[in-house]
């Protein structure tokens, strides 16, 4: 097996289209870490509590108005709860860009990491048959099963490479760039100030950016296996990828959605608390998830394993 | 007769209803070359696909060392080589590169093995280049190499002289002759060229429509033909008829069944009668006569 992996690496490695997808993803973060710093305007706050004071005087004022609706009370309690905690454990507000601020960049990207793994994840198997090479691969003594068991973990190597690639440059280019953080972030949660942890929400982010990545993967891979097409399952992937949400809004109406992958493969609607159609449980997507992930993988295989090859 | 290596036993396949192999048995044997002909759509190449596995049958079975393409199918392939229609490599790669792909896929082909394939087939020069720069006939030799790689037991080639010049063909014919007589290899070749087969198989097998029609040895030199141009005409034919000669005549030549060897003896005679002889030559068209008369003149069903 490692034998294959490592065939499917090599080829993958010799199409310039590979290369092309590496290009676009070091551009893209090297030209927005770059860009961020070119229009940043340095901030300077060390006199940030007599600012924080000042909040907290502003606040108590507005609260004395008659009439205030809830929601601005609400707001300007929040506000006076916040800048009194800076105070109390003299904790700096974060104004300008930091190497954790282009980390979450990173972490935020990972909609394009997936788009551009899709490409080569539609076509791995699919221009095999497309160049006729198929044939070649499928006469030698390795079961197809095989063969396309390496495929499949070759492009999430691929994949899981781009991820690397982008944690180590957004860490590497924001800490020349910009430096550690100087200050914290805060939120209040259940009523309770508390410092944002900023590395854990980082990590969240590509965790549970890894749902719509698999899934997305996947479908290609099934698509450009099924039918030999890689222009149809990468068009296809893309679409489900981006306009995954709309589509879940317009067959509402006509069918149950909650049991389409599409309503759950965008996990980080569970670390925003924001749903497309309604909450559920982080378990109800997995699931619903994993059984998507099933189908595809077995319609993969069991079309590729029966199919008669004449290229 | 030694134990067949390869075995098609009632082999059937049918597409959306058209039968396209029709309950076709053959064996194969060690250190035989088998010509496989027929005319264009006979079957040749789906026959091919469904020996490598590529294909299913739809009834049969084809077994190679004992093993069944169908169920043991790693343990079948594992000792063949095939070339199936043009060979298709990897074009953004090197033949090199190529090559070591196909090796990975193989139990112990070494480095050293590689470089000897490749001076085999006469690409030591280019095997570094990219396979989207090589001609036809430099991908056709590449395409040979990667089916001697693993040195199979049964190679299976599938119009392989196809783009290849004469002199490569030359190499190729005899590099075929010797590993089957030294290595004991059982080689089957699907060709429509008539004299190719019959300079380079041993045995060959006919098909037609999906059905093998015909199955025979090449007794390449023992029945062999000559065409004889020489005067005076009665004279010549008496002197056959009355000595046993095995002859027919066209426009004044004869044509008859004469072994090579026995051609000095026939000239001394006819010489010693005052007869004029303008031309002797050997006739190697029994084969495609044969063939074109069984298959119907080359159409296409
Ligand atoms: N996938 C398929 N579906 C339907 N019919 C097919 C398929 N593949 C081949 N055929 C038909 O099967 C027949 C045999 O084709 P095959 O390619 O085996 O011929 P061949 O003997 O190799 O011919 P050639 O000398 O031209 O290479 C042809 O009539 C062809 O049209
Ligand atoms: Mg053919």
């Amino acid at each position: 097996m490692f034998n294959l992996i490592q065939n499917e690496w090599m080829k993958l490695w010799h199409k310039k289209g590979t290369w092309a997808i590496l290009v676009i993803l070091l551009l893209v973060i090297i030209g927005v870490g770059v860009l961020d710093k070119v229009f940043m305007e340095e901030v300077n706050d060390s006199d940030w509590k007599q600012e924080q004071q000042a909040m907290i005087t502003d606040a108590n004022t507005q609260l004395q108005t008659p009439d205030l609706d809830e929601w601005s009370i609400q707001m300007y309690e929040e506000q006076k709860e916040m800048a009194q905690y800076r105070l109390d454990n003299n904790a700096a507000p974060q104004v300008n860009q930091s190497m954790e601020g282009n980390m979450a960049f990173g972490a935020s990207i990972m909609v394009l990491i997936t788009l551009l793994t899709v490409i080569p994840g539609a076509s791995i198997v699919s221009q095999e048959f497309t160049d006729g090479t198929i044939k070649m691969l499928l006469t030698r003594p390795v079961s197809r099963f095989k063969v396309l068991t390496s495929k499949l973990i070759t492009i999430f190597l691929f994949g899981f490479t781009l991820i690397l690639v982008t944690i180590v440059l957004t860490t590497v280019i924001g800490f020349i760039l910009f430096g550690t953080a100087t200050g914290v972030d805060l939120t209040i949660v259940d009523g309770v100030v508390q410092q944002t942890n900023t590395m854990k929400d980082i990590f969240l982010t590509y965790v549970y950016s890894l749902g719509d990545f698999t899934m997305s993967i996947l479908f290609a891979f099934f698509i450009g296996t099924v039918f030999s097409s890689p222009s149809i399952a990468i068009a296809l992937s893309m679409l489900f990828l981006m306009m995954g949400p709309m589509i879940i809004m317009l067959l509402q109406k006509y069918i149950p959605v909650e049991y389409i992958w599409l309503t759950h493969s965008d996990l980080t609607q569970h670390l925003r608390k924001e749903f497309f159609i309604e909450e559920t449980t982080l378990f109800m997507s997995l699931a619903v998830l994993g059984v998507y992930a099933i189908i595809f993988i077995a319609l993969s295989f069991m079309t590729f394993i029966k199919r008669d090859v004449k290229a | 007769m030694s134990k067949p290596i390869v075995e098609l036993k009632n082999v059937t396949k049918i597409i959306k209803g058209k039968t396209l192999i029709d309950n076709l048995s053959l064996e194969l044997f060690p250190g035989q070359i088998t010509g496989f002909l027929g005319p264009n759509g006979a079957g040749k190449t789906t026959t091919v696909r469904l020996m490598t596995g590529l294909m299913r049958l739809t009834s049969g079975t084809i077994t190679i060392e004992g093993a069944s393409i169908a169920d043991d199918y790693e343990k079948a392939i594992s000792n063949v080589g095939v070339i199936v229609e043009n060979p298709e490599m990897y074009k953004y790669m090197s033949g090199y590169k190529n090559l070591i792909h196909f090796s990975r896929m193989h139990k112990d082909v070494s480095k050293e093995r590689i470089d000897e394939v490749v001076k085999q087939v006469g690409l030591t020069k280019r095997i570094n280049e990219k396979v989207s720069t090589y001609s036809l006939g430099m991908r056709q030799r590449l395409g040979l190499a990667q089916a001697l790689l693993h040195d199979p037991k049964f190679l299976i080639l599938d119009e392989p002289t196809n783009g290849l010049d004469p002199a490569g063909i030359r190499e190729f014919r005899t590099y075929l002759r010797k590993i089957a007589v030294e290595n004991n290899v059982s080689i089957f070749v699907s060709s429509h060229l008539l004299s190719e087969i019959e300079l380079m198989c041993d045995r060959v097998a006919v098909i037609q429509n999906g059905k093998l029609i015909d199955e025979r040895m090449i007794q390449s030199d023992e029945k062999a033909r000559m065409k004889l141009k020489a005067e005076p005409f009665e004279l010549v034919e008496n002197y056959l008829s009355s000595n046993d000669y095995v002859f027919t005549t066209q426009e004044g030549i004869f044509l008859l069944e004469l072994k090579e060897d026995k051609v000095p003896d026939l000239i001394n005679e006819l010489v010693a009668q005052q007869v004029q002889i303008f031309a002797v030559s050997a006739v190697h068209e029994t084969l495609e006569e044969q063939f074109l008369q069984m298959t119907g003149g080359g159409q296409i069903v």
